[in-house]
């Protein structure tokens, strides 16, 4: 399951956000939690909540309903202000 | 008593206009109805022109739903099926993505963060309307001006609904006057007497505006009060004259993928060719032949009124080059090859070659430019970047003449404010503020446009235009085209200042070095396309067929990977993964093409070649950047097969010393990390080392947001520790070559290093391994050389360039870190020391020294930039003698240019009358009726090539310039060749 996840943040998921100037890091899986660390653009995007909804709906759709995606943002130093 | 400011916070009477502006802009539709249904469908572009969807079909859409995804477009549908014209329709739609929009099968226009209308007036006759919307959610850059689309960002933007509405001409009218006024109330380059006469007028026309109760002909009265008392008023008068030339910069990849800029292309394209139809006045500037060859491919009917518009002169081709490449790295000849087929295709599609180069947003140009252009019918040089993003010295002119490495000389125009404008009258008056060649009476250039990622101009800055033509406070305006402004302005009459130099910018300095791996690959290929062309050139003196059009689409390919943000490594990470892709498939083509994997070794340089060489083989006992191989001494003459002598059997020819080694030329001592503690060299009788040495410093690299562009002088008072893991040992040897090993890590990056010393080669070489994993650090090796000098010779491709070590003036200080090519030296007048490099740009110039740049770790535009496995190599040249004398550029060029497997015809000896200069290239002309020889000049020597048959000289366009059988050529000069085939075959035959 947890192979499954990772594959699918890192290959479906991953190219998308980068294709926006974002990243996307699988940082674990733990009681239907996945963890997702966004940088890059995603780090300071005002609106990462629908981001993150579309694709926890696509996480579900990929490998099972009852997962939910937590995402903590890491901007570069220059934008952690 | 203390001193208490008064600061007002009541309303000021600009702030009042401010708020009766904002209340116009609310009336300006008389009707607006929802168009319903609107119907979705959300999908991906994964390549050009494919798309992944994510609806098996359209889908309705509501007001307030979302729609896009991450990296995301949509595909949008509405009928309309009852539709009456009147004055002033028009389908609206306010989105921060980037729209195109076909209205029943015809291209009507463009939305896009400033475009929210489509004028439904070619359509008055139509009974219905089909609506087919094709969208892409970005919206970088950040060109969007409007608060409320700003709002809209993000890869999941809220559907707002798609409108007809009617505007309210009058309230548009209006809006377009206070957009003026209050854009010269807020601005200091005007009058404070003129902006407070402003605020009277204009404030006193808008108490004619019921707050409470709109009414159109209110408006209208505010509208003649300014007209009567502004427009017509001459009291106040401006000074200077500026032309407006309108444009779009058009980033081919930056935060978006090439496939996405077919779509921008032809959104700008579209959107430009439908003000046309609306402003006969309106002039538009497009740049780069690629933008053309593909908008004819992906809409041919678009291409083919955008043809028309050029015929009329109105829509204008400029930038001769085929794409905005990086001017830094390219070596000639690709440089070359974006004027020639930038220019062929010019040529060919609309009848005439293009006479500038526009470059408004390259980071910095080589002095080996001026001949390049000018030899490809390019008289005029434009690029906005010296003027307004140095950090140190303001460029002191705005026209000149700029002199080149071999002293040709075009008219350069560096224009004093950004390429991107919105035509603003405060934009205007600030450029003729800054316009530093006031006294040469010629107009400055101001360009306007949206850009970036294309867009252009706006039906609002056509209005201002408008306007500001009538406004006396104003400079003299003129929107012309850039052929006009360049031929008016730059003539032999006007007295221009001559810079005579490289035009280096003063900022952007870590571009010669992110992104590692497409500057070694950038190498690598620029040698492969001359092997490639030259081997097909060869086989066609047996009869075989010369793959042009191949070649040549693998050329294009690769120039476009060399546009300013692909090959400076500033871009997202899927522009990163197209660009691997392309650079490994054209490597993987070029090398199919010359064939003959079992042939023999065979010299691509008209070079001799006898040092020491690296030849790969299977069963090779040496393992080099990856490759399986061998240490040879060779003998190879120019052109020519050759052979790889044979192992002399024994290993015993240096001496293992305590710390070091003792070699024919070189007694050395090594420090823990591997750099030297001494060199010493046998021949010269000489020390080498005057400090650090071959040394690896790692750095804390902050250069700030833009992290891939910038490396900061600052980074030099961060040092970070890289530790021994291994210290410096003797690893292996065979008869030719010795290895030492030292192993050093940083907190997150390994690194191990192999040093090579030759039994029959001065040269010392060092390999890199380097598993990367670090965040925001630079890496360099330091060299320091007992070499008496203040200067350092860099070569940039086509000759070498004398850049100062010292740092008296701010404009040395400036030059902190350069953009070097195969070599660099350093030299007294008996001997000197260089460094040859496969793929390296960078070096730094610190206070002793000079380092050239290895690795970055850069986050912004790509989070991963430069992370994973990196394999590197240079050679350090100590030599007697100058750089020329020591043959430094040979050296560089051979080890640069390995030797080939080929089955070619040995012709060496008849391609020798090219000595001594370069035979930079061979190829079939363009046309396919000729050959062409280019040679250029690298040492900086004068002279006079005899040679065996009546040649036909040309520019870089292969048009006929002369003949000749004896053709002198001047230091670092460029010179084009031909033969008709026959005569081809005839004396190398």
């Amino acid at each position: 399951m947890e192979r499954q996840i990772k594959a699918f943040v890192e290959e479906t998921l991953r190219p998308l956000l980068q294709g926006d100037g974002g990243e996307i890091e699988y940082d674990g899986f733990s009681g239907g939690r996945v963890f997702v660390t966004l940088r890059g653009e995603c780090a300071r995007c005002p609106v990462e909540e629908r981001c993150m909804d579309w694709c926890e709906a696509k996480l579900r759709e990929a490998c099972g309903a009852g997962l939910r995606m937590e995402a903590r943002k890491k901007p570069p130093y220059f934008w952690d202000t | 008593m203390a001193h208490i400011k008064v600061q007002r916070r009541s309303m000021r009477p600009e702030e009042f206009i401010g708020i009766r502006y904002a209340f116009l802009k609310k009336h300006l539709y008389r009707y607006s109805e929802a168009v319903s249904p609107v119907y979705i469908r959300e999908a991906r572009l994964i390549d050009e022109g494919a798309y992944e969807y994510y609806d098996e079909a359209p889908r309705p859409i509501e007001q307030g739903e979302l729609c896009y995804t991450p990296d995301g477009s949509a595909f949008f549908y509405a009928e309309i099926p009852r539709f009456s014209w009147k004055e002033g329709l028009c389908l609206w739609f306010q989105t921060s993505s980037e729209v195109i929009v076909k209205i029943n099968g015809r291209y009507a226009g463009a939305f896009d963060p400033n475009r929210s209308e489509i004028d439904l007036r070619p359509f008055a006759d139509e009974q219905a309307l089909s609506v087919e919307m094709l969208g892409y959610n970005r919206s970088k850059p950040d060109d969007d001006r409007n608060p409320e689309v700003r709002a809209r960002r993000g890869c999941r933007q809220k559907f707002g609904g798609l409108f007809l509405k009617q505007k309210d001409e009058t309230v548009q009218s209006l809006c377009y006057d206070l957009e003026l006024f209050t854009d010269i109330i807020g601005s200091e380059s005007f009058p404070e007497d003129y902006r407070s006469f402003l605020i009277r007028e204009i404030g006193a026309a808008l108490n004619e505006i019921d707050l409470e109760d709109f009414r159109t002909e209110d408006a209208l009265r505010a509208a003649e009060r300014i007209e009567t008392n502004v427009y017509r008023s001459g009291v106040y008068r401006g000074s200077g004259r500026v032309a407006l030339i309108s444009h779009s910069h058009l980033d081919i990849a930056y935060y978006w993928r090439r496939c996405h800029t077919l779509q921008k292309n032809l959104r700008t394209v579209l959107a430009q060719l439908r003000l046309m139809d609306r402003y006969p006045e309106f002039r538009y500037a497009h740049s780069q032949a690629y933008t053309y060859e593909t908008l004819e491919k992906e809409a041919p009917e678009v291409f083919e009124e955008l043809r028309g518009r050029i015929a009329e002169g109105r829509f204008e081709p400029v930038g001769a080059m085929y794409v905005e490449p990086d001017c830094n790295i390219p070596n000639a000849e690709s440089l070359i090859r974006q004027c020639l087929y930038g220019q062929t295709y010019y040529k060919d599609r609309f009848g005439f070659y293009v006479e500038n180069c526009w470059l408004p947003d390259v980071f910095g140009n080589s002095w080996i430019l001026p001949q390049i252009l000018r030899k490809s019918g390019v008289k005029y040089f434009v690029s906005n970047k010296m003027s307004t993003w140095n950090d140190t010295n303001r460029f002191p002119h705005n026209h000149f003449i700029w002199r080149g490495i071999d002293g040709t000389e075009v008219y350069a125009c560096v224009p004093p404010t950004h390429f991107i404008t919105w035509n603003a009258p405060s934009q205007i008056a600030e450029n003729w503020d800054a316009f530093q060649d006031k006294d040469t009476d010629t107009e400055t250039l101001s360009m306007f446009g949206y850009g970036d990622g294309g867009s252009g101009a706006t039906e609002e800055m056509l209005e201002l235009m408008r306007r500001m033509e009538r406004l006396s406070v104003m400079p003299r305006i003129r929107h012309v085209t850039a052929k006009q402004f360049l031929e008016e302005n730059f003539r032999d009459d006007v007295p221009l200042a001559v810079w005579d130099g490289e035009l280096y910018l003063e900022m952007h300095r870590g571009t010669f070095t992110t992104k590692g791996w497409l500057k070694r690959k950038n190498r690598e290929l620029e040698q492969l396309f001359r092997a490639a062309e030259l081997v097909s050139a060869l086989r066609m003196l047996e009869g075989k067929p010369y793959p042009a059009r191949e070649l040549r689409a693998l050329y294009k390919e690769f120039l476009v990977n060399q546009f300013h943000d692909i090959l400076p490594g500033s871009h997202i990470a899927p522009v990163f993964q197209d660009a691997v892709r392309d650079l490994t498939r054209i490597g993987e083509r070029l090398r199919e093409l010359m064939g003959a994997p079992e042939g023999a070794l065979f010299n691509p340089l008209n070079d001799e070649r006898d040092g020491v060489e690296f030849i790969p083989c299977e069963d090779g006992g040496e393992e080099r950047a990856g490759v399986r191989g061998e240490f040879r001494r060779v003998s190879f003459g120019p052109l020519s097969y050759g052979k790889a002598l044979p192992a002399r059997g024994n290993a015993d020819w240096f001496t293992l010393t305590q710390n070091g080694v003792e070699t024919p030329f070189y007694r050395v001592r090594f420090e823990a990390d591997g750099s030297f503690s001494s060199l010493f060299d046998l021949t010269l009788g000489r020390e080498w080392c005057g400090g650090p040495m071959n040394r690896l410093m790692l750095y804390d690299d902050r250069p700030g947001v833009y992290d891939a562009w910038d490396i900061l002088p600052d980074h030099a008072d961060r040092p970070c520790p890289l530790s021994v893991v291994q210290s410096a040992a003797f690893a292996k040897a065979d008869d030719e070559s010795l290895c030492f090993t030292a192993k050093l890590a940083a907190k997150n990056s390994a690194i191990v290093i192999k040093i090579r010393f030759f039994r029959s080669d001065r040269a010392i070489e060092t390999e890199y391994y380097v598993d990367w994993h670090e965040s925001h650090k630079l890496l360099k090796v330091l060299f320091t050389p007992a070499v008496l000098t203040r200067e350092v010779l860099c070569d940039t491709s086509a000759g070498f360039i004398r850049r100062p070590l010292t740092k008296n003036t701010t404009w040395e200080q400036a030059r902190f870190e350069c953009c070097c090519h195969k070599w660099f030296d350093l030299s007294e007048t008996d001997a000197g020391f260089a460094v040859i490099n496969d793929g390296k740009y960078g070096i730094g110039i610190p206070e002793k020294g000079v380092s050239l740049s290895l690795l970055r770790a850069t986050e912004r535009p790509d989070p991963g930039s430069d992370l994973g496995e990196h394999r590197f190599c240079y050679r350090m040249v100590p030599h007697a003698g100058n750089a020329a004398e020591a043959g430094i550029e040979r050296l560089a060029r051979v080890y640069n240019a390995p030797l080939i497997r080929a089955d070619v015809p040995d012709r060496g000896k008849r391609f020798a009358c090219f000595a001594p200069l370069y035979l930079q290239a061979v190829k079939l002309s363009e046309d396919g009726s000729r050959v062409i020889f280019r040679l250029c000049e690298t040492d900086g020597r004068r002279g006079t090539l005899r040679l065996p048959c009546e040649f036909r000289t040309t520019d870089l366009l292969e048009r006929e310039t002369g003949k000749t059988a004896s053709a002198p050529f001047t230091p670092f000069e460029i010179l084009t060749l031909a033969l008709e085939l026959s005569e081809y075959r005839r004396i190398f035959g």
